[in-house]
């Protein structure tokens, strides 16, 4: 007989319940109360605002931003699945999405909507801040912080500058979210952000960045800035010596080794125009500022012809790389046979290369052309939430776009909210 | 002269000194009803949020903390409602936030028995969780839980019926 058949079920359920409480050793701070409400709180304003509130919401900037790096180091890995039974084998994904609702092809702004995967349900929506347009999204790993990116035009020179956002969302709560801007200004005139990418302790935001106009990627200097959050100062920054075509995706830029390195990718061609992608890690512990000759090539994919990668993007392990492809989108070269017969797909090439590259998953249904990219991945590139978008035939049919799950070889669809646009990838972020 | 600032009288201290000492345990709690330690942190910052909010309201200072306290507890029933009312595709269920170091700490049996308890109807797993985590009287358990004490009883009963039931048919 075991000792738990010895207790009684009372025993077990107090040892049961005191071992599974331990396991909570502290909390983050109170949270500021929303400034809405002080606001619109009728009559005079009570005391209590001007004692506690009033100090809080004049500090909310600062606490918002403390608040969320609490979060993010207590934050844990991802969730694994729940036992019990079930006809859908678990697996682990983030529940919770933000998505900018801008739409890049008509130019129609909108807000930020923030959802759940799992139900299919809007969790909340957040306007833009006057003469801004958040226009992409980065999600961090506790599945409750999210970076926002909002292009600003200032009146009346129209000039646009990039700001950054932190974004905390507390899902069943009476205030959902909580929207904190960063002080974080690159320098460049009128540069043109290529990636960014939160690092693992929330306290630096990894900025790569070029000069030239919003959306104009042809080869120039390319500038990979690290900046405080808490103060938005410029703290690191490497250059490349020449002209150089970006990395190819947002999503491309990570920080791996606990915040000790970047992963970015550059894209170059040969004289003869075979085009390669390129990712490179950055030891930023390290002295220098050549963005080049400091960092030291990873994996370099030829991406020349039909189907190429439009997002490449390393696990949070270093162990692999996940190319996903567009197929005959660019040079429009290819077939129908040959886009629904591997010309979509997502592939993981292992770290350190050169070893043989696996493919995760395949479209294999009706297709003309079309793009995948790859919106999440776990540490093992066992769980993928990526992005189809195919357009069937050349004659105006419709085009279908799907987000899912792709695990074992399937991709499964997931709920995600019908007003976001699929002009770009970046705008949704899990 | 400047006067000195009059101490605040709006509940700021009060809140902040019974969140300092409340907090982790009413956390645990909902962490214990829940199985989600973000969710678990959410419910515990709403409802003192929730408490500052009404605080002009409050009658008795004395009771902030069983205020606190059911709004946790009827967050944690909401929070079952809509998960069970929804999900149907189980990509990511909150509950059973492990880490391997958790897995070792809890320990096999530990963690049937809690996994069980989640499974509990809200009501039985209510009563559970508190007259044996919080060792709350059956009294102090139908306060908290705003039903009559046989309520708690027959709760409490059925509820460790059903987990010796779900136990040994788990062996």
């Amino acid at each position: 007989m075991s000792t738990d058949d010895q207790m009684s079920i009372e025993d077990r359920v107090r040892t049961a319940t005191r071992a599974g409480a331990s396991l909570i050793r502290d909390v983050r701070p109170l949270g500021a109360p929303a400034p809405v409400q002080l606001r619109r709180r009728p009559g005079p304003a009570p005391r209590r605002w001007v004692n506690w509130g009033a100090p809080l919401a004049a500090a909310a900037a600062v606490a918002a931003i403390a608040l969320t790096l609490v979060a993010i180091r207590q934050a844990g890995p991802p969730s694994p699945a729940a036992s019990g039974s079930g006809a859908a084998a678990p697996v682990t994904i983030p529940r919770y999405y933000a998505a900018s609702t801008y739409d890049a092809h008509t130019g129609r702004n909108g807000p930020l909507i923030v959802g759940d995967d799992l139900t299919g349900k809007v969790i909340d929506t957040i306007s833009p801040p006057p003469d801004s347009i958040f226009t992409s999204v980065h999600g961090m790993p506790d599945d409750r912080t999210f970076v926002v990116q909002a292009v600003v035009y200032a009146k009346p020179s129209g000039l646009a500058t990039y700001a950054w956002y932190l974004l905390r969302i507390a899902p069943g709560s009476a205030h959902p979210h909580q929207l904190t801007k960063l002080t974080i200004k690159v320098p460049d005139k009128t540069p043109g952000v290529i990636a960014y990418a939160l690092s693992p302790d929330g306290r630096e935001l990894a900025v790569e960045s070029m000069p030239g106009t919003i959306g104009d990627t042809s080869p120039d200097v390319i500038t990979l800035g690290i900046y405080s959050v808490s103060s938005g100062a410029q703290l690191r920054a490497w250059t490349t010596p020449a002209k150089i075509t970006s990395g190819i995706s947002q999503g491309t830029l990570s920080w791996l080794s606990g915040g000790r390195q970047l992963v970015f990718g550059v894209s170059e061609s040969t004289a003869s125009q075979v085009y390669y992608i390129q990712l490179r890690t950055l030891d930023v512990t390290g002295t220098g500022t050549d963005l080049m000759a400091d960092s030291r090539a990873l994996l370099t994919v030829n991406n020349s012809g039909a189907s190429t990668c439009l997002s490449l993007q390393i696990t949070s392990d270093g162990k692999a790389a996940i190319c996903a492809t567009q197929y005959a989108f660019v040079n429009g070269s290819g077939s129908n046979a040959g886009c629904a017969n591997g010309g979509l797909r997502f592939i993981a090439f292992p770290l350190p290369a050169p070893k043989p590259s696996r493919v995760l998953y395949q479209y294999g249904g009706a297709c003309h052309n079309g793009e995948s990219f790859t919106l999440w991945t776990d540490a093992s590139a066992s769980s993928i939430i990526g992005v189809t978008r195919i357009n069937p035939d050349n004659a105006g049919g419709k085009e279908a776009v799907q987000v899912g799950v792709i695990t074992g070889g399937r991709f499964r669809p997931l709920n995600i909210a019908k007003s976001v646009p699929w002009a770009n990838y970046a705008n949704l972020g899990f | 002269m400047t006067q000195a600032r009059q101490p605040a009288h709006d509940g700021s201290q009060q809140i902040t000194a019974l969140y300092q000492a409340h907090a982790l345990g009413l956390v645990r709690l909902a962490f214990l009803m829940t199985g989600d330690r973000p969710t678990a942190e959410d419910l515990v910052q709403d409802a003192f949020l929730g408490l500052h909010r009404r605080w002009d309201t409050l009658v008795d200072p004395g009771k902030a903390l069983s205020y606190v306290r059911s709004c946790v507890l009827n967050g944690c029933r909401e929070i079952y409602r809509v998960k069970y009312r929804k999900a149907q595709f189980r990509l990511d269920p909150p509950e059973d936030i492990e880490s391997a170091e958790d897995i070792a700490i809890l320990g096999e049996a530990n963690r049937a028995v809690l996994a069980a308890i989640r499974r509990l109807p809200a009501r039985q797993r209510e009563a559970v969780v508190l007259r044996y985590y919080l060792e709350m009287s059956e009294d102090q358990a139908a306060q908290v839980m705003g039903v009559a004490r046989g309520t708690v009883k027959s709760a409490t009963s059925r509820g460790l019926a059903a987990l010796a039931r779900m136990l040994e048919e788990a062996k």
